[in-house]
């Protein structure tokens, strides 16, 4: 019985580390960002992708290895703060609020404009996305199982509506096909140099995975092949969701388009597609917002613990209050109508892609220490 | 005690929500508005002209996009407003 009770708690933390390493990957942004990939590479595209995988999971492979180095430690910023001390080790964290601020406020409003257009046209856009920033700081305030739960419902809805589109995009053989794989040639020359890092964004955030149970090694040797198996998992997502996508839609209107994740959905299925891609944007956007606000409210306690400070939770409810108010005078402010907050999203995202650099610098630093310590 | 705290947590969302939502239909009911089916009558009259005046996120996130508009940026109104001849009526579709 007691083996049962332990086997049936390391499903459920896997399934949690799942559903919040993908928080981000499957938000609207990403689908954005991966529709007009597509269009530009074509079946180039399928092989950076892959390619772009298989460096995360080199990625993870190094933060395994860091946790073996220090057994007892169980987050990057302790293994941070060990490699490089205290102030170098909070970056994750901040770029983590950074990154709560800016794309929490781009992915509220962008759904409030897809609940207004796809399912309730008098519902005003904006209010929408109040009510479900509000929603979430409330959810915030709940039980710590029920938050961590509820990340299910919002990352397995989005999962399920890819499901369909992609099952439904491959078995409908009546339409006309835009794109067959190796027809294209598309010239890698003409890509562009940002074009070849663009797919490094799509795996972000699969660190809030390896937060979420931030169990020791000891206590759960398992969360890494958790994290193998979804950034695999999401790599084959992205690849089927690109195949579809470009055999439902010409490139040239997947570069140019700001919205192609709608249009697939719509050219695969009409408008039930619609409707499931609306579900998928708004879910997607719960998953993301969610996984940040939970992992930020995590990684505050742990601040306190390693400032020796003693732990209380009023810190990290109080600090999710006020990036929450952040948020909301920023949609408040007309901030969604500037072109600078897409800027401000990249450069969130680059400088989280820095902090698993540093990740990686920690593990090599680590490495030659060894090296030269073996050596004397 | 524990009870009417979330009480309280909740009764204040939902004052949130709801001011919200007011607010921001009392923002739209000032402004001059001509619904979809009267401009669909006028629309293709040469002396109207659709101007569609969403920037960022409130243009690339929507789906609709008027077919003819001309895109401006209305924080460039100096630039733009000439353009037009001035007996001619502008429909401006924002956000």
């Amino acid at each position: 019985m007691g083996k049962q009770v332990i086997k049936q708690k390391a499903n459920i933390d896997s399934l949690l580390v799942f559903v919040f390493a993908i928080g981000i990957m499957i938000s609207s942004d990403t689908l954005v960002l991966l529709g007009n990939f597509f269009g530009k590479t074509g079946n180039a595209g399928f092989f950076l992708i892959i390619l772009s995988a298989v460096i995360y999971l080199a990625l993870l492979s190094q933060y395994k290895q860091l946790f073996i180095f220090f057994p007892v430690l169980s987050s990057d910023i302790e293994i941070l703060k060990s490699v490089f001390g205290t102030l170098p080790a909070l970056f994750p964290f901040f770029v983590k609020m950074i990154a709560i601020v800016f794309l929490s406020t781009g992915l509220l409003v962008s759904s409030g404009f897809v609940f207004n257009e796809v399912f309730i046209y008098w519902f005003p856009n904006f209010g929408f996305a109040f009510i479900m920033l509000g929603l979430l700081l409330s959810l915030q305030f709940l039980p710590n199982k029920a938050v961590l739960y509820l990340q299910i419902g919002f990352a397995g809805i989005p999962i399920l509506g890819f499901l369909i589109l992609i099952i439904a995009g491959i078995i409908q053989t009546d339409q006309l096909a835009h794109f067959k794989p190796w027809d294209m040639d598309t010239s890698i020359n003409s890509m562009g140099f940002n074009t070849y890092f663009l797919p490094l964004l799509f795996f972000i955030g699969f660190d809030l995975g390896f937060t979420i149970c931030n169990k020791s090694d000891q206590k759960y040797p398992g969360k890494y092949n958790v994290l193998f198996a979804t950034v695999i998992f999401m790599c084959i997502l992205f690849v089927l969701w690109g195949y579809v996508s470009l055999k439902y839609v010409p490139a040239e209107k997947l570069i140019n388009t700001s919205i192609p994740h709608m249009i697939a959905a719509k050219n695969i299925l009409g408008d039930p597609g619609r409707f499931i891609m609306g579900v998928i944007v708004i879910s997607g956007s719960l998953a993301a917002v969610h996984a940040l606000f939970t992992i930020i409210s995590k990684q505050s306690s742990l601040l306190l613990k390693i400032a020796r400070l003693p732990e209380n939770i009023k810190v990290a409810k109080i600090l999710i209050i006020f990036l929450a108010l952040i948020i909301a005078g920023m949609m408040a402010g007309g901030m969604a109508g500037e072109e600078e907050l897409e800027t401000f999203i990249r450069a969130s995202l680059i400088l989280w892609l820095i902090s698993y650099a540093m990740m990686s610098l920690s593990h090599m630093i680590i490495r030659i220490n060894l090296f030269l310590k073996n050596q004397k | 005690m524990k009870l009417s705290r979330k009480r309280m947590i909740l009764t204040v969302f939902i004052f949130a929500a709801v001011f919200t939502l007011l607010t921001s239909i009392g923002i739209a009911a000032d402004t001059n508005k001509i619904t979809k089916e009267e401009l669909k009558k006028i629309m293709s009259e040469d002396t109207v002209l659709i101007l569609d005046v969403r920037t960022g996120r409130d243009w690339s996130s929507s789906e609709f996009k008027i077919k003819g508009a001309d895109r401006v940026n209305p924080k460039e109104f100096n630039t733009w407003s000439n353009r037009y001849p001035k007996d001619n009526t502008l429909v401006l579709y924002c956000a």
